[in-house]
């Protein structure tokens, strides 16, 4: 039996895989140019631009489901859930924007700041599949997949921290790049940050409990 | 301290089984709301609690009310006395065909209170703590029956306050009401919940939502869930009652 | 073009039925009135030039002129009195029985179903019952109280089934209400059942005396006299009604005797007049009230 809030709730449901979809290629392209020294700019900020507008019309929505149709249970944590959802996706576009603005705001060639020792590339690489899984578990309501976000969210802490610790081994006269670097896994660190919220969101909307998928400072030192 | 105490509780009409095993313990001076779909036996279940059932033909009841640790159901108990004590607002208010104060005064008349300074005073109080004093005070000798539909919903209340009671039973007390009504009589239970326990059966689930403390859901007879309001609008336990309350069916 | 004209005529067939039931209904209505109007022109036009307050105050006599309705009209009402004292007590007990406090099983329906066949038995019935039960039987002779009890007899149906629906219209809500309260079923009863429904007992109560008052079988199977002059002073008397002297009359030979008869009549309507008024004017006040 169709409700009339199950119209509401769809059209939710659809603006957010349409902003999952939109986030995951805008870090994608964002984390590429990094390393790859592309110029995106310009593209990345009307992407990221385009999200946040999305992300109001989310909150618009998910506001006048409540007033109209007073959602109880299973429906009023899906749309909390949503409005949650919405904002860390248009974060993931605002770092991605932040990232590609590193390099054009220092006016520092990339490829002059590699640092073979740092495993920046697998850091990549681990953010990008975070996201995307982010993405996907919005899709599927799927608590494996939450469960594997927060895994991946401590190795993408672990693999942080010990890009931090190679940082500050490097020479003084490298600052520059050591700042772009720095600036560049603090962003990741984040944007990994907020895929692990978008996993707690999901387990509140599936069980109702408040969980933290986080992991624990103290476990790092 | 558990006020009303429902063990094994089994209604039947004739052959018709309408209330099956219900167990459940409600919290005095708090507002409990029971909900469910048509024909579940909400009705049923708190006329169990004043024992009104008993005045339809072919009813028959068995398992116990302990209400303040004490069986209503036990043959000693004086009925009358039980039904004073718990008190009754019914759906379409009932007014008498009778004067403002010779309604509020029926229950104190009928159980002995007979000299008119005590009955004064006793309407006095019922009507103030209905909220209905301030509008109604210059007009007692007034027909109740000239009253607005809040107002003599407020009456009927104040009525069932008249005699004393620690109960209040409620049965879709809003329902027959327009919204600034049924928002004066909300918030009233809020209030009364100070000195009493008040029962209210409800179609309307934002009305259990936000009037009551705790919540329980009747689904064909059977108490599905019973717990305080937030966690069963937030996250019920049962998939029956998320389906209920989310409108998947009821 | 086909389809407006069908339905044009449809239109005119439906006014056309709608306005031969209405003449029907007219003229059903029409025939009471003149028949009623017909009647009571005759009966005036008769009666009125013999009715005077020396109509009202003198005995029967085998002159016309003396001739008047005193002792008859004096046994009616003492009949009705009595029958009032006697009926609407029982009546109204046995309703109140049957409607509040009678168990629902086959005796109760039983008792019903009597009472309604009670209500449609010819009055002659009851005259023979009343001349063996209370003339003889009783030995109460031929005396108003036996003629007061023969007919309480005879409208106690009625009575009982006009206040078990005055019992029946108090809405039931009422009656939750009080026992909501702690009241005891004879509270109920007392307290809301019975003053709710008492008008329409009341006036259930006054269309059966008023029926007991012109029924004539009954009271000529107990043989109350046709030529008494006399006032009764005791329910132990002998006793004439209205209703039998006015039989008398009709049947005696001398013309003038008719306008004695007419006059009666129009005496007896008066009251009867009078009793619907009364019954009326209760319902009217009572039901202002309710509202």
């Amino acid at each position: 039996m169709s409700r009339l809030i199950d119209i509401g709730l769809e059209q939710l449901s659809k603006l957010l895989f349409k902003m999952g979809e939109l986030a995951e290629n805008t870090v994608s392209l964002s984390l590429d140019s990094y390393t790859e020294g592309l110029e995106v700019h310009e593209k990345v900020r009307i992407w990221s631009e385009t999200l946040v507008a999305l992300s109001e019309e989310v909150e618009e929505k998910a506001i006048e489901l409540i007033a109209r149709y007073q959602p109880v249970a299973s429906d009023l944590r899906a749309i909390e859930s949503y409005i949650k959802i919405a904002y860390d996706l248009s974060r993931y576009g605002r770092y991605a924007w932040d990232i590609t603005f590193i390099y054009k705001r220092l006016n520092i060639n990339p490829n002059d700041c590699m640092f073979p020792s740092l495993p920046i590339k697998e850091l990549n690489e681990k953010v990008k599949n975070i996201v995307h899984i982010s993405v996907e578990v919005v899709k599927k309501n799927d608590l494996d997949l939450a469960k594997k976000i927060s895994e991946m969210e401590s190795e993408i802490d672990a693999a942080y921290y010990e890009c931090l610790d190679k940082l500050v081994e490097q020479d003084m006269d490298t600052i520059k790049c050591l700042v772009t670097n720095l600036l560049f896994i603090r962003h990741l660190e984040r944007i990994a940050d907020h895929a692990s919220y978008i996993g707690e969101a999901i387990t509140y909307l599936v069980t109702g409990k408040r969980v933290s998928l986080r992991g624990r400072m103290d476990k790092e030192s | 301290m558990v006020k009303i105490d429902v063990r094994d509780l089994n209604v039947w009409f004739g052959d018709k089984h309408v209330l099956k095993n219900i167990d459940v313990g409600l919290k005095p001076n708090a507002v409990t709301a029971i909900m469910g779909p048509s024909g579940c036996g909400k009705t049923t279940f708190i006329r169990a609690i004043n024992r009104l059932n008993e005045l339809i033909v072919g009813s028959r009841t068995t398992g116990e009310i302990y209400i303040a640790d004490k069986n209503i159901y036990a043959k000693e108990t004086d009925v009358y006395d039980l039904r004073r004590r718990v008190g009754m607002v019914f759906q379409k208010p009932n007014p008498f065909p009778q004067s403002i104060f010779d309604n509020v005064a029926f229950g104190p008349r009928t159980h002995g209170v007979g000299s008119e300074e005590n009955l004064q005073k006793i309407v006095e109080g019922s009507l103030r703590e209905a909220a209905l004093w301030d509008e109604v005070h210059d007009r007692l000798k007034d027909s109740a029956l000239d009253l607005s539909g809040g107002q003599q919903q407020r009456l009927c209340i104040a009525r069932a306050l008249a005699v004393n009671p620690d109960i209040i039973l409620m049965d879709e007390p809003c329902s027959a009401l327009d919204p600034a009504a049924t928002a004066k009589i909300e918030a009233l239970m809020r209030k009364l919940t100070e000195k009493y326990t008040v029962i209210i059966v409800t179609h309307n689930l934002q009305q259990a939502a936000r009037v009551a403390d705790f919540t329980a859901f009747l689904y064909l007879g059977r108490l599905v869930e019973y717990g305080d309001t937030r966690s069963v609008f937030e996250n019920p336990s049962s998939k029956l009652t998320e389906n209920y309350i989310t409108g998947k069916f009821g | 073009m086909m389809a407006k004209r069908l339905g044009r005529k449809r239109h005119v067939v439906r006014k056309i039925k709608g306005i031969l039931l209405y003449c029907l209904c007219l003229i059903g209505i029409m025939i009471s009135l003149v028949s009623l109007i017909i009647l009571l022109y005759d009966a005036f036009t008769d009666g009125l030039p013999w009715l005077d307050f020396q109509f009202l105050t003198s005995f029967p006599s085998r002159f016309p002129e003396q001739a008047g309705i005193l002792a008859a009209l004096f046994g009616s009402i003492w009949v009705v009195s009595l029958v009032a004292i006697i009926s609407f007590p029982l009546g109204v007990g046995a309703a109140l029985y049957l409607e509040e406090y009678a168990p629902q099983n086959w005796l109760t329906s039983f008792i019903q179903l009597n009472i309604a066949n009670l209500a449609g038995v010819p009055s002659i019935v009851y005259g023979i019952l009343g001349l063996g039960l209370f003339v003889e039987a009783l030995a109460l002779g031929r005396s108003i109280l036996a003629g007061a009890l023969t007919m309480t007899l005879l409208i106690l149906p009625v009575i009982i089934i006009a206040s078990r629906e005055a019992i029946r219209s108090v809405p039931q809500a009422y009656r939750a209400g009080a026992y909501a309260l702690g009241a005891t079923r004879w509270q109920v009863t007392r307290r809301i059942v019975l003053p709710q429904a008492l008008p329409g007992m009341l006036t259930g109560a006054i269309l059966a005396l008023s029926r007991a008052i012109g029924e004539t079988a009954p009271m000529i199977a107990i043989a109350a006299l046709v030529y008494i002059r006399f006032v009764p002073t005791g329910p132990l008397d002998r006793f004439t009604v209205m209703p039998i002297q006015i039989f008398n009359w009709v049947n005696l030979p001398q013309h003038e005797f008719r306008g004695l008869a007419a006059a009666g009549i129009m005496v007896l309507l008066a009251i009867l007049l009078g009793m619907n008024s009364i019954a009326i004017f209760i319902r009217n006040r009572y039901q202002k009230r309710a509202k």
